[in-house]
């Protein structure tokens, strides 16, 4: 029996055949690469790569966890992951007060939205390559730094020491206009007269943002957060691109994509067992930090 | 101060450009502080761009010898061309990777963008048993993060034979579920059903009411998200490089022919072919650009 609409009128023969007809692929879809996949997932943690049942995998993943002192172990690559979530997090305001001058037609905007959409735009391995030759010892920014006095520049990229603080500078300097989309169609959206009521009263900009404007795009802002908040295990930076994991760069992502192109089945279990403990670790947090967010009210316009 | 002379105010600030136009000083000293900020940023990702278009132009003795400020001193355009001989990934030559790219592009955009459409618009404008099931697991599948299935995922395509075949992006892309799909799902559910009650008296059937009623009204937002999805899955590569390694695209191509040093002894051929590689891009943002920049919004993840 289908409903269609307010209305609650008795679907017709063809009703229910459309509706079968569109949501079949997507079910089918979900059903074997969501709900298959991760019942699989579950699955291989608790087995061995010969298939046999066992929790060994899950005793040596928390073993790795524990230990941050390899060059790709999960501990280092837990507290580099942990540290992107971080940066990402504290974006969404830099990116929320870059959208704000934008929307709020700073001399030349329309020019500096395109220019700080262009990282989203152009191939991450066209601009990762341009950058990681730009710095280089050899590159254009050695060269300056050497004329203003610098004598020997170090390998940013080659380098334990300065790689994931480059890496993480590369994603700060590439991410100004990250959720610019989403930032800008929400302000665009505010009623002009609800802003230009407050501006008679004397408003100044800060609070502007803070008062008015926030609250106001909280719908598009907490689902932003909510998402992020998502990545708590999953955040990287290009890492494949600028040191293939060396340098103590990996994250929990890249530990998993290189685990899994480069070591094959033999990997499969012990990636299986790393996601099912941080997915239980991280489900309840998020879901925790969701609930406190759809406390703030959202307000209609 | 009453509304009659308040909107009074309005109405003659208005004539003049609108309050929200008009700064005070410490407003102007800001907006002046923060454009210096913008002109800086921006001039630090446009300058590299253009610093790899000009080497691009260069000999490869010329781009080793360390005046890297220095324009070419022959403009070297037959690098282009070069490119399309030179880089080749396996049996895959430069324009086979571009071919790649435009059927992955292409195929992963449209099932990326109809797909979710057609769920967001039954799921918004039908009502049936099991719906609140499939809502409901439509927004936990985007809220719980689940880590490390890519494991899992791989031995079920290879299970499915899926393996690094064309078909393995068709039946990839079928999900009807994720952000997209909140987006028409809000659009669809804002949209008056009076338009269908309409076909419907006219004889017209559920298809016909979606695919030539509803689906139109949804264009703008069909587009934008057309573009920027072809935008994405142009420069996607490590789903390329996992699932579809026997047909490397330009930007997974590129990579692959990047971490081979010992071949990169010509970094302007290779500029030259990443400059290929982002025109395509770079041409689509720049007819779309007003659109994608005024038409996406998200909100509210309610499950």
């Amino acid at each position: 029996m289908i409903i269609i609409d307010k209305n609650k009128r008795l679907g017709s023969k063809g009703a229910l055949i459309f509706v079968l007809a569109i949501l079949i692929i997507p079910v089918a879809h979900w059903l074997v690469f969501w709900l298959g996949v991760n019942i699989n997932s579950i699955l291989l943690a608790f087995q061995l790569p010969s298939g046999e049942f066992s929790f060994l995998m899950l005793k040596t993943v928390i073993t790795d966890i524990l230990d941050a002192s390899g060059d790709a172990s999960l501990g280092l690559a837990l507290r580099n992951t942990l540290l992107y979530f971080a940066k990402d997090f504290c974006m969404i305001p830099f990116q929320l007060c870059v959208a704000y001058f934008l929307y709020k037609k700073i001399a030349g905007y329309k020019a500096f939205q395109i220019i700080f959409y262009l990282p989203g735009i152009v191939s991450g391995v066209a601009f990762a390559n341009v950058f990681s030759n730009f710095i280089a010892p050899s590159g254009p920014l050695a060269v300056l730094l050497k004329q203003f006095g610098m004598t020997e520049v170090p390998e940013f990229l080659a380098n334990s020491t300065y790689a994931t603080n480059t890496i993480m500078f590369y994603t700060i300097w590439m991410g100004w206009g990250g959720n610019m989309l989403l930032l800008c169609g929400a302000l665009a959206r505010i009623p002009l007269e609800i802003l230009e009521s407050a501006r008679l009263d004397g408003i100044n900009p800060l609070k502007e943002l803070v008062f008015m404007i926030l609250p106001l795009i909280w719908s598009t802002l907490s689902t932003l957060f909510i998402l992020q908040m998502t990545k708590l295990f999953t955040a990287s930076g290009p890492i494949l691109l600028f040191t293939g994991g060396a340098y103590q760069t990996t994250t929990i992502g890249f530990w998993i994509f290189s685990k899994v192109a480069y070591q094959g089945a033999g990997a499969y279990n012990s990636v299986a067992a790393a996601g099912l403990i941080f997915t239980a670790v991280g489900a309840p947090i998020i879901l925790f930090i969701k609930w406190l967010i759809e406390k703030i009210p959202v307000v209609e316009y | 101060m009453d509304t009659t002379r308040r909107k009074e105010i309005k109405k003659l600030i208005r004539k003049d450009g609108g309050i929200l136009d008009k700064k005070s000083t410490g407003e102007k000293i800001l907006f002046a502080i923060v454009f210096c900020i913008f002109a800086i940023h921006s001039f630090t990702l446009i300058f590299p761009v253009l610093w790899m278009i000009m080497s691009s132009f260069k000999g490869p003795l010329e781009y080793m010898g360390g005046e890297v400020f220095r324009l070419p001193e022959t403009w070297r355009f037959g690098n282009y061309a070069e490119a399309f001989r030179v880089l080749n990934v396996g049996e895959t030559n430069f324009l086979g990777m571009t071919f790649n790219s435009i059927w992955y592009t292409a195929i992963r955009t449209v099932c990326g963008v109809f797909i979710p459409a057609a769920t967001g618009y039954v799921m918004s404008k039908y009502r049936f048993p099991g719906w609140n099931v499939i809502f409901s697991v439509a927004i936990i599948s985007m809220i719980i993060p689940i880590v490390g299935n890519t494991a899992s995922k791989m031995q079920i395509i290879s299970t499915l034979q899926l393996m690094d075949t064309p078909l393995f992006v068709v039946v990839d892309s079928l999900g009807g579920f994720g952000g997209t799909f909140l987006v028409f799902y809000g659009f669809f559910k804002a949209l008056s059903w009076s338009y269908a009650e309409a076909v419907m008296i006219d004889g017209g059937g559920h298809f016909v009411i979606f695919l030539k009623i509803m689906l139109p009204q949804a264009a703008p937002i069909l587009l934008t998200y057309a573009i920027t999805g072809s935008i994405e899955f142009w420069n996607e590569y490590e789903t390329i490089i996992l699932f579809l390694h026997s047909y490397p695209t330009l930007a997974s191509g590129l990579f692959e022919y990047q971490s081979n040093a010992i071949r990169l002894a010509n970094y302007p051929i290779y500029f030259a072919g990443l400059i290929i590689s982002i025109i395509p891009t770079l041409l689509i943002f720049s007819i779309f650009s007003d659109r994608i920049m005024t038409s996406v919004s998200i909100g509210g993840l309610k499950g």
